[in-house]
């Protein structure tokens, strides 16, 4: 395994834009002829793509990135046809609201209100690799706001307690341990069996480049964890979207949060999260059918698609600490980098190599991290290997970045510090370092 | 899956209502992390009515640290002196323009009532925000935008992508935030 950040090419041109290849020599996986998806983010309104993009692809991605922001309105808004339909229960107007501009969500400060960001869903386990039922009053995510003549279902608060440790050299940390209280239920409790499920909204840099990478790259066995199959009617498909890949692809994604999220159906998902029991929901006009047309989900779809990951400020400097990411073992599901199929225009699958330090595989952190039911029982849970490409640009560019799937870490350190179960070995290992390879590894995952 | 469309376009009446601000959870002002006490006794007194220009020749200027209910033209109607910095599908939107001054350099916020995206123009050319918050249940205010300004020189502000055809808006110096 490469200890050393791949560097990445930026110029993209020949037949699907791959141009000045990085070559075996910058660590590409064998058979692949460059590590791409990497561009300085200039303009943080304007997030490039990852490779120049034909007059076509350029029309699309600029739509999708106006649907991606579109404020999404009222049923019967006049003048407003192509982006009625909001609700009747929602999180949120736009995309936007929760990644702003495809960047990672805004996680909680304090004590508190859950942010805009910080969805909480209401799944019930799954049976196997099907598909987790919502709870049966409130569905599949709680939603906190509603168009009016239908009451918001209720309102995730967050509480914090903090929790103290030391490493074994004597420093100390505190870290900040969530409690989730579900306020102003309006028809009642949960479900007992339903999990409380707090998911901030994550980066959407690079998902076209993960929605490329093929299943055999994640089901073929390397180090800890398993891939995330789902069943999708006969079919079995590795899940690999969300922060326990419970999604296939980032169009299943993007439909889903439309419908669950923002109450907007499409073609894929033509119903919203209304359950049978929410007669005012069930009742609201809709804003057509589908909400979002075929041509504005494509555009949005297009959009993501092309995202390019953000380069760091940080000079990709420190090869000795990139060294000891992968010695402490953290590189084994974190994978600095992976094969993908990238497709030309003519359909022919070029093989390229990405950076996302992710295995797209699941693992069992623990039970710290484990999502809780209605009745405080934690379940175990696995959880996606977070992609950590874009790191550095998210510490230097967010006024208060938080980490992990609702954002309780304040900083790489604390993320480490909650990692557990399979990654327990790698954690230890963190935690017997000399304050100064901490420290010098902190760093060099901001250069990421 | 509902099965019919709304028709609320169709009669004044209802127009007002689908441009209404969506319901929310009680307690929906409460979660801005910022200081924010002087925006929200701004937001509970009487608004001074004005109508927001279609052009910058023809933008009123407002004053800062007062409250403004403002009419607004469609946005297709509106010239801005600079693109909106936000790109998205403005159907169906209510746009317009003002002008300000500020005092001194610094920070200053833009609060609004309703989801307007909001640019301020300075010589030409859009000003970075440096920071925003919002509370999506909230209406006083909805959203706030920090701008560090230069003191003395014309400023426009511009709103569009919003469907209310009237906006809130004041301009406040930034205080300091909750510690």
């Amino acid at each position: 395994m490469p200890a050393l950040r791949p560097r990445c090419t930026r110029a993209i041109g020949s037949a699907i834009g791959l141009a000045a290849a990085a070559s075996a020599t910058l660590g590409a996986p064998a058979g692949t002829d460059a590590v791409i998806g990497r561009a300085p983010f200039v303009d943080h309104r304007n997030p490039p793509s990852y490779r120049v993009l034909s007059e076509s692809e350029r029309a699309g991605a600029d739509l999708g990135h106006a649907v991606f922001n579109t404020q999404w309105v009222l049923a019967g808004t006049p003048r407003a046809e192509r982006r009625d339909g909001l609700g009747p229960l929602f999180n949120a107007a736009s995309c936007d609201e929760c990644h702003n501009e495809g960047a990672h969500g805004r996680g909680p400060i304090g004590d508190g209100p859950a942010p805009l960001a910080l969805v909480i869903q209401l799944d019930r386990p799954a049976v196997g690799e099907g598909e987790p039922a919502g709870d049966p009053t409130y569905g599949h995510v709680l939603s906190p706001l509603a168009v009016p003549g239908v009451q918001p279902e209720g309102q995730g608060i967050i509480h914090f307690d903090a929790v103290k440790g030391h490493y074994p050299d004597g420093a100390r940390w505190e870290l900040r341990a969530p409690r989730y209280e579900i306020a102003g239920l309006r028809r009642g409790p949960l479900a007992p069996t339903t999990l409380i499920r707090p998911r901030l909204a994550p980066a959407l840099f690079g998902i076209g480049l993960l929605d490329a990478v093929p299943s055999e790259e994640i089901s073929k066995s390397v180090g800890t964890g398993r891939p995330a199959w789902r069943r999708r009617g006969t079919s079995r498909l590795i899940g690999r979207f969300g922060w326990q890949a419970v999604t296939v692809s980032v169009r299943e994604q993007t439909t889903r949060a439309f419908a669950r999220e923002m109450g907007i159906t499409s073609t894929d998902v033509p119903v919203d999260d209304c359950t049978a029991v929410e007669a005012d929901c069930l009742a609201q006009p809709n804003g057509g059918t589908p909400e979002v047309s075929p041509e504005l989900l494509e555009a949005v779809l297009a959009f993501q698609k092309w995202l390019a990951v953000p380069e760091s400020a940080v000079p990709a400097t420190g090869a000795k600490s990139g060294s000891l990411f992968t010695q402490l073992g953290c590189a084994g599901c974190h994978r600095p980098l992976l094969n993908a199929i990238l497709t030309d225009a003519n359909g022919r699958g070029i093989p390229v190599g990405i950076a996302p330090y992710t295995d797209l595989r699941v693992h069992d952190l623990g039970p710290k991290l484990a999502d809780r039911d209605a009745t405080g029982r934690a379940l175990a849970s696995r959880w996606r290997t977070a992609p950590l490409w874009g790191l550095g640009y998210r510490i230097h560019n967010e006024h208060f970045p938080t980490f992990l799937h609702d954002g309780r870490a304040r900083s790489t350190e604390e993320a480490i510090l909650w990692h557990d179960g399979e990654a327990l070995a790698a954690r230890r290992a963190f935690e017997q370092l000399p304050a100064r390879q901490r420290q010098a590894l902190l760093a060099w995952l901001e250069t990421l | 899956m509902k099965p019919h469309r709304a028709s609320c376009a169709l009669e004044v009446l209802a127009v007002a209502l689908c441009a209404a601000a969506p319901g929310w959870a009680a307690d929906a002002c409460g979660g801005f992390t910022w200081n924010v006490a002087q925006e929200q006794t701004l937001f509970a007194g009487a608004p001074q009515a004005g109508t927001a220009g279609a052009t910058a020749d023809a933008a009123p200027t407002l004053a800062n640290q007062t409250l403004y209910d403002l009419a607004l033209p469609e946005q297709e109607k509106v010239h801005f002196a600079a693109a909106p910095g936000k790109r998205a599908l403005s159907d169906g939107a209510y746009g317009g323009i003002v002008r300000f001054r500020v005092p001194a350099d610094g920070a200053y916020r833009i609060s609004l009532d309703q989801p307007f995206w909001v640019d301020v123009v300075a010589d030409g050319k859009l000003v970075p925000s440096k920071d925003f918050q919002g509370r999506p249940g909230c209406s006083a205010p909805h959203k706030i935008v920090e701008f560090v300004l230069p003191a003395n020189r014309e400023l426009l502000l511009q709103f569009s992508n919003a469907v209310s055809p009237h906006v809130r808006v004041t301009v406040t110096a930034s205080t300091p935030a909750k510690t």
